[in-house]
């Protein structure tokens, strides 16, 4: 069982980004020193409708900012939005990270839904899913080929060879992230494992591990040795100080609002009730229990917390006690039960 | 006059570029320690026709991974080759690097001359000139209005804004390279200040500054406070090392440059190879005080990014270079420089 911290984060109207980025790097320390194995990085551009929108650093920039205090932990992007970029650049700056950090790079992709995004560079949110694959198999094909020649519909190279080569060998692994279910095959296809979404419940994701079984067995594809996944977790020294702490953060929107999951809902007869807030609230049991549940029915052994400290500033002693809390109480039981395990 | 250290390096295949880069660590901290004002990278795709071709990492990411270490140093790109990229993924990686930095970088840029970079995005290469002037416009407008419609030929942005700003006011500063007649007026019609072109020798360059200066007087623009310049540096403790030094890692730099093609933008020029050790200053300190002043007096050169890299030399030599450099070159600029202010504020 791997553990995470996702640190990406908004910078709202009037917060400093220099000072939220100095909170996360003091995450970061704490949850590098208290045996995290991952640090992760999300991605929109930060383009909005309005100037009071909320501003994000750049994700790759962020990643080699990071490095540097990162330790031995895997730094890796949840996800990057393949199609708003271009497949040489990606494949570029990918190896760049993977030298950075000697080797401790995943990329993650995802297809990315926000039409503003896809506007701001001039791309067709219908050419997502044509672009996304034509960019895997062209990153994959220059991280590992001596000389590249590929004409794709997006994108064409005529004998070219990528000279910055990533340090693993054969190259970094490449993470699809996926919430639908074209996305969860392409995940199985394609990808070296598949990163599951963040915001479907467990009864949901099971249905959705079916699927990508499935579709390896159809491939004769062996199960990935990990599946990784974001989620949002509460955690508190007991029961009430969790709910006490999940209170301030329960107005999150549900993503039902914004039409996600149309297909799911009519092929799998979701209803909106289904789509219950996932995040994980508890004292250190009950979240054993619960990451323990994630492992045995939806087959998540790499999990990245999301300690949902989104407010500036205030949130920090909050998200110190939960690194702390997971670091001392949850992260060992998982270490101990693997020691037993193996012998 | 501000002097930067080059980060730059290009690696053949049997080099290991995560090494290199600690190498180039330490060089930097030591420039930082020793005064050095600006620390600079560049930027081509890493792609060549063979495999053999030399590798080189991403420059933003460089630049964001070396603040750590780079203390309250400038970082700048010299030069983003911007026709290459999306100027909206232009805009918000400087303002990252910006804002990681606590305002501490600044943006040169330049047209990109290599098919292969071109052909590598799909952009044709003769839309380059009409496509770096909308971007420097578009990224502009991006990093100081609140709300941004544009209607460009290639790009189009509807009432959105940038939400991430940078640090600096109004905005960071752009530089703009260029060798051409064009490009020399783009500098000084839409940059900040010139970054005059790396390689060239001074009779040449005056030239280009007479293009300059005519143009910013054309356009009733004053002349900016900086021009910049990257030059290759060999200081040694006197004129003999340096000069044997210069033999040794220049006629190896130009073997090696010449296969990675470096030159061939040059050529057009009627730049010949061996002029590059005209171009490069050689020396023991105070020769290389007179070059560098002759440099400033004859071409307005004010902040100078040296080029320490040649293949085949040792850290050992790199660091004593620069060790040399800050105790004995920099130091005779800074007193100048105080003991001009203080005639000034004699007479003032």
């Amino acid at each position: 069982m791997k553990f995470g911290l996702t640190l990406s984060f908004q910078i709202e109207q009037n917060a400093s980004p220099a000072l939220e980025l100095d909170l996360r790097l003091e995450r970061l320390r704490l949850a590098r020193d208290c045996g995290f194995r991952t640090v992760s990085w999300g991605e929109h551009f930060a383009i909005h409708r309005s100037p009071e929108g909320p501003g994000r650093l750049n994700t790759m920039l962020t990643l080699a900012r990071i490095a540097a205090e990162s330790g031995d932990m895997l730094l890796a992007t949840a996800v990057l939005l393949l199609p708003l970029h271009h497949p040489v650049e990606v494949a570029e700056q990918a190896a760049t990270l993977d030298v950075l950090t000697k080797g401790r790079f995943a990329l993650g992709i995802g297809l990315g839904w926000r039409d503003l995004d896809f506007q701001a560079v001039g791309v067709r949110p219908s050419e997502r899913v044509s672009r996304f694959v034509e960019s895997l198999e062209l990153i994959k094909r220059l991280w590992t080929e001596d000389t590249v020649t590929f004409q794709g519909k997006h994108f064409q190279l005529e004998g070219v060879s990528m000279t910055l080569k990533p340090i693993q060998r054969p190259r970094p692994p490449i993470w699809i992230g996926a919430g639908s279910l074209g996305a969860i095959r392409r995940a199985a296809r394609l990808g070296d494992a598949w990163v599951v979404t963040s915001s479907l419940p467990i009864p949901l994701l099971e249905r959705q591990r079916q699927v990508y079984l499935e579709t390896l067995g159809e491939l004769g594809k062996p199960i990935p040795p990990e599946t990784i996944a974001t989620r949002g977790l509460i955690i508190g020294k007991d029961h009430e100080t969790a709910v006490r702490l999940a209170e301030r953060y329960s107005q999150r929107g549900r993503f039902s609002d914004w039409g996600m999951y149309r297909k799911e809902i009519e092929k799998f007869g979701w209803k909106e009730e289904d789509l219950a807030d996932p995040t994980m609230v508890g004292g250190p049991e009950e979240c054993i229990e619960q990451i323990a549940e994630h492992r045995e029915k939806v087959g998540i052994n790499h999990l990245i917390f999301n300690t949902l400290a989104h407010w500036p500033g205030e949130d920090q002693g909050v998200a110190l006690r939960a690194i702390e809390l997971l670091g001392s109480k949850v992260l060992p039981y998982f270490r101990e039960k693997r020691a037993v395990e193996q012998k | 006059m501000k002097f930067g250290l080059s980060l730059f390096f290009q690696y053949g295949r049997h080099v290991s570029p995560a090494h290199e880069l600690e190498l180039r660590l330490e060089r930097l901290r030591l420039a930082r320690d020793c005064g050095f004002h600006t620390a600079s990278v560049g930027d081509h795709f890493a792609l060549e026709r063979s495999p053999d071709g030399p590798g080189r990492l991403n420059g933003m990411l460089t630049l964001a991974r070396v603040i750590p270490e780079s203390g309250d140093m400038l970082l700048a790109t010299s030069v983003l080759l911007l026709p290459l990229h999306h100027p909206v993924e232009v805009a918000e990686q400087a303002a990252t690097l910006d804002v990681l930095s606590n305002g501490r970088f600044a943006l040169g840029v330049g047209l990109g001359w290599r098919d292969l970079d071109f052909d590598a995005v799909g952009v044709p290469r003769h839309e380059r000139v009409s496509r770096f002037v909308e971007s420097i416009e578009l990224i502009k407008r991006l990093w100081t209005e609140d709300m941004v419609t544009f209607q460009g030929k290639y790009f189009q942005l509807e009432g959105v804004s940038m939400t991430l700003k940078p640090i600096q006011h109004p905005r960071p500063p752009i530089w703009i390279g260029g060798s051409s007649m064009g490009a020399i007026r783009r500098a000084a019609r839409l940059g900040d200040a010139w970054i005059v072109t790396a390689h060239l020798p001074i009779p040449l360059i005056q030239r280009q500054r007479e293009v300059y200066l005519e143009t910013l007087t054309e356009l009733n623009k004053p002349v900016p406070p900086e021009t910049i310049a990257t030059r290759g540096i060999v200081i040694a403790e006197d004129h003999e090392t340096a000069v044997r030094d210069a033999q040794r890692y220049l006629k190896g730099a130009r073997n090696v440059f010449t296969d990675w093609g470096m030159y061939r933008e040059l050529v057009s020029f009627g730049w010949k190879g061996e002029e590059l050790t005209d171009a490069t200053i050689v020396g023991g300190p105070e020769e290389c005080i007179e070059q560098i002043a002759e440099h400033r007096e004859k071409v307005g050169i004010n902040h100078l990014i040296l080029n320490t890299y040649w293949p085949g030399e040792d850290q050992t030599r790199a660091l004593r270079a620069i060790e040399l450099f800050g105790s004995k070159v920099l130091p005779y600029f800074r007193e100048q420089e105080t003991a001009t202010e203080k005639s000034r504020e004699v007479k003032g």
